[in-house]
């Protein structure tokens, strides 16, 4: 039962960890946990659906205990050209310092340099898209779009370094460049359009995004949780935690059925003890409750003591986690290590399927004890 | 004397298999307060099934026991336990003591079971045990006892609570002959200083010599029957 338990614990604490940790990562690469717009921009994003004063919106934010941390964006869709080569892509203007405290920039970029901490014409542009350029560190990147204004905005930049690897999807068009030089660029002023939220307990997202909400800071703006921006992950996500259900329930099974055979071995060598107590004039009523009583004070200790192993299982690999022998891909994200997490779940559940089991398995055999006279275990030796 | 056991007209039949085994057919029997009684006979003659029988840990298939004139048919669940627990004293073969229990613990649960106060309990443990000749070792698990001491603690376990007949199912069988006939010398003298009642059963001559009243089984019937 103690194995048993511990099992289990660990199974929960590996699945949440993992899940915990594709969340994690997937949140930190880009979109960052609670994200404000204007009304309608993710569904219809435009360079005029803005957001006017951000700074008075950030005050706010800083209020709130559980929000960690935020940072401004700016959107355009732009034409880039380097020489002769040329494609569309998605100018994204950060502040670079904010934007580390939400999300993992600085890891994204593979080759080359950050940028400077003054606004400058320096831009990082994705590893895809460099590709598709054939540009180089330090190659000169030409962008023409419409500004805010409705005038031809054009510019000449310079590129410092590339982000993500060759084969990443999600920067495929991304073009970074400094949020100050950005505004300047779209003449947008002060304008932005998005602010990306990072929490400090990712599993309060849609909370989090209600409290931003009831703030009523701005009628036109709208608050979504990470699980209404990426709705595709966000579903991939539910659909397997459902396949995951499925999996547990299996292993519930697995854990109810080696309960059952233990409680059964314990209480099946005991018949001739029992049936001597039997014998001698204890009531039936009352050896009912000694092996319920038994086997669920039995079980609760082992029930404490596997989920107390679990516990330190899982705490030791959510501080080192296991290297996976190659790296694995899941929704564009990669992961390199298996890590475990502590939560309720991996603790209360192993130990309430434990002992549950326990006790009703032992309750039918209990009852036989109860009822019947091993005349047969009395006999001989 | 008042009769304590009747049995009458039972029989025990087992399935087992194809055939019906008759263990028992058809055997009548009474037993007296105050009797010692061995019932003999070879193995398999059905002395087992018999003892079992009349103190209500099995059933028959056909017949009626009677224990103090109550017919035992009548009596299930708590009540035939606290009837039990009351008026018979058990003494197996393979002792049965519990092994997690020390010997005055086991000796008195039985007590424990009737609600005896604890003084009350520990002065007839003390005095019980003077009698079996076990006063030293009162602290001892049954594994740090001898088979023959063994034996005793269930004498003493069966009678603390003066039942009002012990049973004995081939008490001396796993015993070597010395201890076997001190343990019968035992329990036939708490018979003539005490009156306690004892029925046994035995396959072993030298043991069926000690009996006041001897019942011999032969393939589940009553041979022959001797008072001595
Ligand atoms: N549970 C049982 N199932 C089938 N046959 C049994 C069972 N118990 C006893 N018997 C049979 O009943 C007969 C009498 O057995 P038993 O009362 O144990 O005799 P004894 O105690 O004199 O050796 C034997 O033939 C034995 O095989
Ligand atoms: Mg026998």
């Amino acid at each position: 039962m103690f194995v048993v338990t511990t099992l289990f614990s660990f199974f929960i604490g590996v699945h949440g960890g993992t899940y915990q940790g594709v969340i994690d990562m997937f949140t930190r690469a880009k979109t960052g946990h609670v994200q404000i717009h204007k009304a309608g921009y993710l569904d219809k994003p435009s360079i005029y659906k803005n957001i006017n004063n951000y700074e008075m919106i950030t005050k706010e934010l800083d209020k709130i205990p559980i929000i960690e941390s935020w940072t401004p964006r700016v959107y355009a869709n732009v034409l880039v050209f380097v020489d002769t080569k040329t494609t569309g892509a998605k100018l994204i203007g950060i502040n670079p310092e904010k934007e580390m405290s939400v999300t993992r920039f600085k890891e994204k970029i593979k080759k080359g340099s950050m940028f400077s901490t003054e606004p400058s014409k320096e831009v990082i542009i994705g590893a895809p898209l460099a590709k598709v350029l054939k540009a180089e560190i330090g190659s000169e990147l030409i962008i023409i779009t419409q500004a805010a204004d409705g005038s031809i905005a054009n510019g000449i930049f310079k590129i410092i370094g590339f982000a993500g690897r060759d084969d990443d999807p999600s920067e495929r068009g991304s073009v970074y460049i400094n949020i100050k030089t950005a505004q300047e660029f779209l003449e947008l002023g002060n304008r932005i359009h998005e602010i990306a939220i990072s929490i400090k307990d990712q599993e309060k997202s849609r909370k989090t995004a209600l409290l931003i909400r009831d703030l009523n800071l701005d009628k036109t703006l709208e608050v979504s949780p990470w699980e209404e921006i990426e709705k595709d992950f966000y579903k991939a996500m539910q659909t397997d935690k459902k396949r995951s259900v499925i999996f547990f329930t299996i292993i519930s099974l697995i854990v109810a059925v080696g309960i059952l055979n233990t409680v059964l071995m314990t209480i099946l060598e005991r018949t001739r003890e029992f049936g001597v107590l039997k014998a001698l004039g204890t009531r039936p009523y009352h050896i009912f409750t000694v092996i319920v009583l038994e086997t669920g004070i039995l079980s609760i200790i082992s029930a404490i003591l596997g989920a107390l192993a679990g516990m330190a299982i899982n705490y030791y690999l959510s501080r080192h986690g296991i290297k996976y022998p190659t790296p694995i891909e899941f929704q564009g994200v990669l992961f390199t290590e298996m890590r475990c997490i502590i939560n309720a779940e991996s603790i209360i559940k192993p130990m309430i399927l434990t002992i549950l089991t326990a006790v009703i398995v032992s309750i039918y055999p209990a009852i036989r004890a109860a009822r019947t006279i091993p005349v047969n275990a009395l006999r001989s030796n | 004397m008042s009769d304590i056991i009747k049995v009458e007209n039972i029989s025990k039949k087992y399935i087992s298999g194809q055939v019906p085994i008759i263990a028992l057919d058809n055997v009548s029997l009474i037993i007296k307060k105050g009797e010692f009684t061995a019932i003999a006979g070879p193995s398999g003659s059905g002395k087992t099934t018999l003892l079992n029988l009349i103190s209500g840990l099995d059933v028959p298939s056909t017949g009626n026991v009677m224990l103090d004139g109550k017919p035992l048919s009548n009596m299930k669940g708590s009540e035939l336990s606290d009837f039990r627990r009351d008026h018979i004293g058990f003494i197996f073969q393979s002792y049965n003591l519990i092994p997690v229990l020390n010997v005055k613990e086991n000796i008195e649960y039985i007590m424990l079971l009737q609600g005896v106060s604890e003084h009350d309990r520990h002065t007839r443990v003390l005095e019980i045990l003077k009698e079996v000749g076990l006063t030293d070792m009162s602290k001892r698990r049954p594994a740090e006892l001898s088979g023959g001491q063994q034996q005793r603690v269930a004498v003493a376990r069966a009678m603390v609570s003066n039942p009002d007949i012990i049973l004995a199912d081939e008490p001396t069988a796993n015993l070597d002959s010395h201890s076997a006939i001190d343990l019968l010398d035992m329990m036939r003298r708490l018979n003539e200083e005490k009156g306690m009642t004892f029925v046994f059963s035995t396959h072993d001559s030298r043991i069926m010599e000690r009996a006041r009243r001897l019942i011999m089984l032969k393939d589940g019937v009553i041979d022959k029957e001797e008072i001595r």
